[in-house]
């Protein structure tokens, strides 16, 4: 329990110092960009950068994180991976391209040509069809026939 | 008032419940007497409802806050108009709200067709008013309105009376909150319709191709109903939520978009159907799809089962929900295939250059779309349940999956007009696409070499002027046939080209609609984003705009406490006025808001959010976004409702169909009956 409190506080004081600190304009754009590839746990269901709430304390506390690792030379996916190690995957705006949620990214691809090879194939078995044996027409309604020439008078007229 | 509107809950049930029966009995005998008698349990039904919501609406008006809902929803200092909107701001008000929408559907059905469809009508009340049972049973007894707040004393439960309620949600205080849902309960509610049509005239076999343009006209209502609530929500979200955006791809909006696609891929197949007596089954899976899918968002919305912020509180209804959802497809499955040999196609394709294909292909597009946001939606779930891992599925993954899937649906917008019915020629094909293909390149190189080089946004602006063109194209030539033949004006050709086919021009001018939200959407890749903290006399630049903290008022209302600040802002040398967000902190349900202020054009939107006061120094957190082309998508989602509308005015051609096709239908129905 002593060494929790201890690596908290170390946490804590890391984080406080390296606030204490200006970022340059580089690191800043940094930690920019990187509030704009994590999502705040808040509740919001919007990214760091996104967050409507003004004082929301979660998204100061992951802010915090990625200014520290950003001071430290950290790159984006380094920190991404911190925030992970720290978070969970839940804290990435998309699930990672690994194990079952591979299948998140796989499927609506599959889904997209598995379509495409239907349509395409009832496309083909149409053509086949008509090409052995055209389907008997119905002979034309005269009365539409009639109407449509009606029609086309009244619009040529 | 609450004892009329539980009883009204209660006799409405009697009334559905009655109505189903009687329904279906009515269809299986032919009894012309005992459908009479369903379609007065369907209006009765109707009046108990509107009884049930005038009842609520008159304890909230009133401010009755020894119901519980009142109580959890509304309170004193609510203005009237922001009053009203409370019925539909809660999990058991809306449902109640539903439930109306629903009875006057059915109502209006059944007064539009006292002399019509006979043989659909007595099931497509049994079904309409199935439906209506579910809704009314789960109003009554698992999410009743009519609640009343009690106490556990020394004797047992006494009534219960708060001096004022807890308010309606901040956020629902909000001008386009008050008619966005209703507009998106239309759509959703409404695709009970044209799937009750459908399966009634595959129970009853009916001859001809009458019954599929009824469901057809009944599924166009829903659909811009749906489409318009769609682009409501984005504008409410937009002003509201002050994130500066309008779509986050949340599973609520998801759950919204699920079945207008759908219906989107139905009003276009359903066409090869009409002309070409193909695609039948796949027509009626999209009914069953559509009706599956806005059942399936509002069981997304309510159960909790995914975290939005639009959903409703967690609640005991998703279970209900889950049963239903199974007995939608296994009643539907059964019908479908217990007719599929009534569903064979009429006729085969002739070419693969065909309007024919082109429709084929939409509807590829438009239902791969519906998987992957379905599968998007849905996979924290199934994650959850697969790795025990919590996992989001937010922008990145959507933009990356549907902007291409986009983009191809926006080029068949485009191309399918161009293709003729049956077989399109190459030489024809060359010929139509050359003109919209020209514009779309010249329209290219001007984008390019003024800096457009993000390749989406380019892409999409690039297809824009193709389908812009193309569409424009089939007005002007349209025109100028009547202009040579029938001596009008451009104008008057124009008016007159519409309204003697306003299905077909409606349509295009849907599209034309379409291509203004694509329009909007690829401005999102320039979108810039500044904050600062400000006192008066400090300056803020974002993209070419200076923005001056003039004053910043706090104030008082009866209804919340704010803070404003005032923000002039300028643009190359030129002042654009004062821009006011606020911050709003609302009382009686102690939450904060922000109301943004915004500067727009056609070209961009000047956004800005008072986020509050920074606790370090004082001063005010301002964020500003610069959005561009964001007007177009409120143009686009306009346009679009007004050309679905002008869509279903009845042209003088379609009418005078009609008549031709009338005599017949009526020959083959009573064949069919006898």
């Amino acid at each position: 329990m002593r060494a929790r409190i201890f690596i908290v506080l170390v946490f804590v004081f890391a984080a406080r110092a390296a606030l204490a600190q200006e970022l340059t304009p580089q690191q800043e754009a940094e930690v920019h960009a990187i509030g704009n590839h994590a999502n705040c746990l808040c509740g919001c269901l919007t990214t760091i950068n996104e967050c409507p709430h003004p004082h929301c304390a979660m998204k100061a506390q992951e802010r915090a994180v990625i200014i520290a690792d950003v001071k430290a030379g950290d790159n984006e996916p380094k920190v991404i991976q911190d925030l992970v190690l720290k978070y969970g995957v839940k804290i990435l705006p998309s699930p990672p391209a690994k194990g079952f949620n591979l299948t998140a990214w796989i499927l609506p691809g599959v889904g997209l040509l598995g379509g495409l090879v239907v349509a395409v194939d009832i496309t083909r078995r149409w053509r086949k069809a008509r090409v052995a044996g055209p389907a008997e027409q119905p002979a034309p309604d005269p009365n539409l026939l009639a109407a449509i020439e009606e029609e086309m008078k009244d619009v040529l007229s | 008032m609450d004892r009329l509107g539980s009883v009204g809950l209660i006799a409405a049930l009697g009334f559905a419940i009655y109505g189903m029966v009687a329904g279906a009995v009515a269809g299986k005998l032919r009894s012309a007497r005992i459908l009479k008698s369903a379609e007065r349990a369907a209006l009765g039904f109707l009046g108990l409802i509107t009884m049930a919501v005038f009842a609520l609406e008159y304890l909230i008006l009133t401010n009755n806050f020894h119901i519980a809902y009142v109580a959890e929803h509304s309170n004193r200092s609510l203005p009237v108009y922001y009053k009203i909107p409370v019925l539909w701001s809660g999990q058991e008000g809306s449902l109640l709200f539903w439930t109306w929408l629903l009875s006057i559907y059915i109502g209006a059905i059944v007064l539009l067709n006292r002399k019509k469809h006979r043989q659909l009508m007595p099931y497509v009340i049994s079904i309409c008013l199935g439906v209506g049972t579910f809704f009314s049973l789960i109003t009554l007894l698992v999410a009743n309105p009519f609640l009343v707040l009690s106490l556990t004393g020394a004797h047992g439960l006494a009534p219960y009376t708060p001096v004022d309620g807890g308010g309606l949600n901040p956020a629902l205080q909000y001008p386009s909150m008050v008619i966005h849902p209703p507009m998106l309960y239309l759509g959703y509610v409404g695709m009970v319709v044209p799937f009750a049509f459908a399966m009634s005239a595959l129970i009853t076999k009916q001859p001809g191709d009458n019954w599929i343009r009824v469901t057809r006209r009944w599924a166009m209502v829903p659909w811009m109903f749906l489409g318009f609530g769609i682009i409501l929500g984005g504008n409410w979200a937009y002003f509201v939520l002050g994130w500066g955006g309008y779509w986050g791809w949340d599973p609520v909006e998801n759950a919204s978009l699920l079945p207008w696609l759908a219906g989107t891929a139905f009003l276009h197949s359903v066409m090869i159907q009409e002309k070409r007596g193909m695609l039948k089954v796949w027509n009626i899976v999209l009914v069953i799809g559509m009706f599956f899918l806005s059942i399936f968002g509002t069981f997304l919305t309510r159960s909790g089962v995914v975290s939005s912020v639009h959903a409703f509180a967690q609640s005991n209804i998703g279970p209900f929900f889950a049963v239903f959802l199974g007995v939608i497809v296994l009643f539907s499955l059964t019908v479908l295939f217990l007719r599929l040999d009534f569903l064979k196609s009429d006729n085969r394709l002739d070419s693969v250059l065909s309007r024919e294909s082109g429709f084929l292909f939409n509807n590829w597009i438009l239902l791969s779309a519906v998987f992957a946001v379905l599968w998007g939606t849905i996979f924290p779930i199934l994650s959850k349940a697969v790795e025990h891992v919590t996992v989001t599925v937010g922008p990145p993954f959507f933009n990356r999956v549907m902007v291409p899937m986009g983009l191809l649906l926006l080029f068949l917008t485009g191309a399918g007009p161009l293709l003729a019915w049956r077989k399109t020629s190459w030489d024809s094909l060359k010929r139509n696409f050359a003109i919209p293909m020209g514009i779309a390149a010249v329209t290219g190189i001007i984008l390019y070499a003024a800096g457009v080089r993000y390749f989406y946004s380019w892409m999409a602006l690039f297809l824009c002027a193709f389908v812009a063109s193309s569409v424009i194209g089939e007005f002007y030539k349209g025109a100028l046939t009547r202009m040579k033949f029938a001596g009008e004006n451009f104008l008057q050709a124009i008016y007159n080209l519409t309204m003697r086919n306003t299905r077909r021009y409606g349509g295009y001018v849907v599209h034309l609609g379409i291509v203004m939200l694509f329009v909007g959407f690829a401005g999102l890749a320039f979108k810039k984003q500044a904050t600062a903290l400000m006192q008066p006399g400090d300056l803020m630049h974002i993209k070419d705009y200076l923005i001056r903290c003039e004053t910043l008022k706090s104030g008082d209302t009866p209804n919340y406490v704010y803070e404003t600040a005032d923000l002039s802002v300028v643009k190359d040398g030129h002042a654009l006025g004062i821009l006011r967000p606020q911050k709003r902190f609302y009382k009686a349900s102690q939450q904060p808001i922000s109301h943004v202020a915004v500067h727009s054009t056609l070209s961009e939107d000047l956004y800005v959010v008072l986020e509050g006061r920074d606790q370090a120094t004082g001063k005010a957190i301002i964020q500003a976004f610069v959005n561009p082309l964001v007007t177009w998508v409120w143009l686009g989602g306009s346009v679009v409702f007004l050309g679905s509308l002008l869509a279903l005015i009845p042209s003088r051609v379609e009418r005078a169909m009609d008549e031709i096709r009338k005599p017949k239908q009526e020959v083959a129905e009573k064949e069919h009956a006898g």
